[in-house]
């Protein structure tokens, strides 16, 4: 149900919330381009569960709205110029439709209400050290003991980790076969005994990935999703889930408004860097890129919002959006100059004469490092080439 | 009117149909060594198809079939690589002509379009290539006999061969008020310089010394850049179709090309390198596709300038990646390719180069509070 018949106005009622409803304190870690805690993100997600915002895009039989695509990019747009932070895909985009899809009554219930309440958070066990892109490969084994899985092995770049209270991971459940046949879809309390979370700090100086240790960690069996060995296609139908979402135009709208703020408030030698041809040019380009990324999201949403299928043409709007969020944080880095080279924004905050405009410094840099993640994650910009490649142009 | 899917593809089955006989390269070549790449019987054939009268409204004998029909007809003709100055004569400037023409004049001219009987083309550019929509350096002067027309006008495609050029210039007077005169091509003091272009098409210089034109439309500057402007984007927006026809077909030559063609034992398609950079020519293509077909729909400013950006960069990356692709072959006048490399090596620059548009963008995004 489309609980808005005009877009426009909804648009204006999410400006209005954010104003009002995002904490302070929030706002300022996401500006400031630090990492929020999870206290932050929790509290977050209840505000806007209370609002019935959390989960807008689920049915409502699951506390969802059942908003279309398009409701939900204009949302996600609004929150990302709004200065809130990105929502944990993983467990709202991810393991909340899985679910829906595939799992158990029992496991309907269990975790959908919580979920959508914001309180619980999920990571996403897939990656292994010797399976990256190439997930058919992962070696972590579950042996059935009666009515329970024993899991062993270790899991590898799991994003937020060391926040989750829920894995989902696969794990192989038998090695005779093709290796897609022997892998089962587990759910996994990331309180059971024998799970270490060793956090990796990466070179933006955040924690985002983990190593996930199991030893000997007994799962119910009532805790996979599917049937056992056909992990595979519930690991896959997640590639099918929010795709046209993976245009992240909200997020690099979020950019180009900071690139924009940037251009315009500082200066370089006695002229302001929204005026030097350089910046002008490659803002300008960006520009230029969003508005064709932008267009071309808008012919999928059509198809979508018409009934018609998704074809793995839509691979082309993740290549091109993750990378445009490079290419923003590159131009902010390079306007900001050596503005941008401190470690922490609290050290401009604190130079003689600073001004509340220098909290977008500081970790300008940082916020770069992160951005190449758009490009690793979710299916790294080589196998969508790969994807159109093959599927797309026939090669 | 806007044209339902069923007839837009019936159009575009048509122009396809109609391109494989009328556009072969024979065919090509004799327009093209037309002394201003225009044979008025060929011209007329497209009025004969309706096409001349697509941006014209109904009750001036056209069809009135909006800009994206008009899109999907010149990207068909962009991949056949139609000579005559479809986009620059039928779209821009008799669009220009049917927003400001009146009375007797109207009468006249329009039915006469959308025929082929009568070609007009707007000297769009200024002597240096630019716009200075609201400032051209042409002036007028009122005399007995009426307006006089004294200045230059720069290279536009199309414009050899006109029975009537459209042209601006200062009102006496009021250095702030602009004219949109109709010059008849064969009124003494108006020179057209006609020269054949490097992808097969012509172009013409305007001089006017003393020439008489006809007022059609007077304003001030502001609000005449702001007329000119907007018909100025349905021209660039169809151009940028007729350019992504032209760089989708030049994309299939290519693809074909590197499935057939052999070493180190295998095809060249076979090897991932070849495959990544077939991808990322044809996701541009698409972007820039999708965007032009939202320019035309709702033909913003912002969007325009965009669309005249990336189709730039699109043109060239894909006429350079085709040579590169193909080797050797792919530089050669007799191979296929060739056309389209030109083609789509000039187009990049036609109408605005990527930097003007980038510039215009700049302007938009950074220089006004959103």
């Amino acid at each position: 149900m489309n609980d808005y018949p005009d877009l426009n106005h909804f648009r204006q009622d999410v400006d209005r919330f954010l104003r009002e409803h995002l904490p302070a304190d929030l706002r300022q870690t996401v500006r400031q381009g630090q990492q929020p805690t999870r206290e932050q993100l929790i509290r977050w997600h209840e505000v806007l569960a209370a609002a019935g915002w959390l989960v807008p895009h689920w049915p409502e039989q699951w506390g969802g709205r059942g908003w279309n695509v398009r409701q939900q990019m204009i949302f996600d747009e609004a929150m990302a110029l709004g200065d809130a932070p990105e929502l944990n895909s993983v467990t709202f985009d991810m393991i909340g439709p899985v679910l829906m899809r595939y799992g158990s009554p029992e496991q309907q219930r269990r975790f959908l209400p919580t979920i959508a309440s914001g309180r619980q958070w999920w990571c996403q066990g897939y990656s292994e050290p010797n399976a990256g892109s190439d997930l058919a490969s992962v070696v972590t084994r579950a042996e059935r003991e009666g009515d329970v899985y024993v899991v062993n092995g270790s899991k590898i770049w799991t994003s937020y980790g060391q926040y989750a209270d829920w894995i989902f991971a696969l794990v192989r459940t038998r090695r005779e076969g093709k290796p897609q046949e022997g892998i089962s879809f587990l759910l996994i309390d990331m309180k059971s005994p024998g799970i270490t979370v060793r956090p990796i700090v990466g070179v933006h100086g955040w924690v985002v990935f983990n190593e996930v240790f199991f030893d000997q960690v007994r799962v119910p069996v009532e805790l996979r999703v599917g049937e056992e060995n056909r992990g595979w296609t519930v690991a896959k139908s997640l590639l099918e889930f929010e795709r046209l979402k993976l245009a992240r135009i909200g997020e690099n709208k979020r950019r180009m408004a900071r690139a924009r703020e940037v251009g315009l408030t500082r200066w370089r030698e006695g002229r302001r860097v929204a005026d030097w041809p350089w910046y002008r040019t490659r803002f300008a380009d960006l520009h230029a890129r969003l508005i064709a990324l932008e267009a071309n999201a808008e012919r999928f949403v059509a198809r979508q919002m018409a009934g018609e299928k998704i074809g793995p043409e839509v691979s082309m709007l993740k290549l091109r959006g993750s990378r445009l969020i490079q290419l923003w944080e590159e131009l902010i880095v390079d306007a900001l100059g050596s503005e941008a080279a401190p470690l922490s924004p609290d050290w401009l905050l604190n130079q003689p004469g600073a001004t509340s405009q220098d909290a977008l410094a500081g970790t300008a840099s940082s916020r770069r490092f992160l951005a190449r993640g758009y490009t690793i994650a979710g299916g790294s910009s080589e196998i969508q080439h790969n994807i159109l490649a093959k599927q797309v142009l026939g090669l | 009117m806007t044209m339902d899917i069923d007839t837009q593809q019936m159009l575009v089955d048509s122009a396809r149909r109609w391109a494989e006989q009328a556009c072969s390269k024979v065919e090509r070549q004799a327009a093209s060594n037309h002394t201003v790449g225009c044979p008025p019987e060929r011209w007329r054939a497209l009025g004969e198809l309706g096409w001349l009268g697509m941006a014209l409204p109904e009750e001036d004998g056209g069809l009135d079939a909006g800009l994206p029909a008009l899109c999907l007809l010149t990207e068909q003709l962009g991949r056949a690589l139609l000579v005559e100055p479809f986009v620059a004569s039928a779209i821009l400037s008799s669009g220009l002509l049917a927003e400001v023409a009146t009375g007797e004049l109207r009468r006249e001219w329009l039915p006469m379009l959308s025929t082929g009987e009568r070609r007009v083309v707007w000297m769009a550019w200024e002597p240096d290539g630019g716009g200075a929509l609201n400032a051209p350096s042409a002036i007028a002067t009122a005399h007995s006999a009426g307006w006089q027309l004294q200045g230059e006008k720069g290279l536009m495609p199309g414009a050899g061969g006109a029975d009537g050029l459209l042209v601006t210039a200062r009102m006496p007077g009021d250095q702030n008020h602009v004219g949109l005169f109709l010059v008849d091509t064969q009124t003494p003091g108006a020179s057209l310089h006609s020269t054949p272009l490097y992808d097969g098409r012509h172009g013409a210089r305007l001089s006017l010394v003393q020439a008489q034109g006809r007022l059609l439309h007077e304003a001030p500057a502001d609000a005449m850049a702001a007329l000119l402007e907007r018909v100025l984007i349905q021209g660039q927006v169809a151009h940028c179709a007729e350019t992504l026809g032209c760089a989708q077909a030049a994309f299939e030559i290519t693809l074909d090309y590197v499935r057939s063609r052999k070493q180190f034992g295998r095809a060249l398609s076979d090897n991932q390198v070849i495959q990544h950079r077939l991808v990322d020519l044809y996701v541009e293509q698409q972007e820039a596709r999708a965007l032009c077909l939202a320019a035309a729909a709702e033909g913003t400013p912002e969007r325009a300038a965009a669309l005249g950006a990336r189709v730039s960069e699109v043109a060239r990356n894909t006429w350079g990646e085709a040579i590169q692709l193909h080797g050797a072959i792919g530089m050669t006048e007799e191979y296929v390719l060739g056309e389209y490399v030109r083609r789509l090596a000039l187009a990049a620059d036609l109408y605005g180069s990527a930097a003007s548009h980038l510039d215009r963008l700049a302007h938009l995004s950074l220089d006004t509070t959103p």
